[in-house]
């Protein structure tokens, strides 16, 4: 019983351990190595991308174990084993996301930083206000037909 | 270093230095990190490229055009949201 029991806490202890190693992986990410390309030269140019990056992440673990008393006159007459039970579980989850920013170009002219603009995220911002506007255009409306 | 530096940590960061001719780039990144018991959130962001040309130093701020267009948009809607929900207390107040 007591082995097992050693073998359980061994094991979630090791999952635990992995799962922090894992959690402190992910502040490597913090350092400008994670934003800023490999510069690429070609033709008298070197190139580095620039983009941000977004990454979180959250582990748990539990461990438990307990034993319950057997029923008195089975206890009395020592046919039964007490009752025990234990168990480990644990989880994570996390995401991550990158866009690019802009392109560092450099060459004997100097150096040029070009913007790159996300298309998509500009849309989904550009209809998200016009949504907004409509939908309180036509609340303001209906307030004003009330009120004449 | 405090609990709370520990914890929240806004940091500018240069990254390798490229050499072109007499051109000497460096990249500086700019990463917010927040831990928390057994997680953390890390954002890092590109911020400028500081440029040494035969001893005169400048720093190229990079600009998040993206990011910029997007905050103005949400900002329009919601100064047109709010502006329009007091228009709309005003009258009723009438």
């Amino acid at each position: 019983m007591n082995e097992e029991f050693d073998k359980l806490a061994s094991a979630a202890m090791e999952g635990q351990e992995r799962g922090f190693e894992l959690v402190e992986k992910l502040f490597t990410v913090a350092r400008p190595g994670a934003v800023f390309s490999e510069p690429v030269s070609a033709a008298g140019r070197t190139i580095i991308t620039a983009s941000e990056v977004n990454v979180g992440m959250g582990v748990g673990f539990g461990f438990g174990g307990g034993s319950a008393s057997p029923e008195d006159e089975a206890a009395e007459e020592g046919e039964v084993e007490m009752d025990s039970g234990m168990g480990s579980g644990g989880g994570g989850g996390g995401g991550a996301s990158g866009r690019p920013v802009a392109v560092i170009d450099i060459s004997e002219d100097g150096v040029q930083i070009e913007p790159v603009v996300d298309a998509t995220k500009i849309a989904i911002a550009f209809f998200t206000t016009l949504g907004s506007m409509f939908f309180m255009l036509t609340k303001m409306r209906k307030a004003a037909s009330r009120g004449s | 270093m405090t609990r709370q530096e520990e914890r929240f940590k806004w940091q500018t960061m240069s990254g390798e230095t490229t050499i072109q001719g007499d051109l000497a780039v460096t990249p500086q990144s700019r990463a917010l990190t927040i831990r928390w018991p057994n997680g953390g959130w890390v954002w890092n962001r590109p911020a400028a490229v500081l440029v040494d040309q035969g001893g005169e130093q400048r720093r190229i701020p990079i600009v998040d055009v993206t990011r910029i267009v997007q905050l103005m948009l949400y900002g329009l809607s919601l100064v047109f949201v709010l502006s329009g929900l007091y228009m709309m207390i005003q009258k009723r107040r009438e």
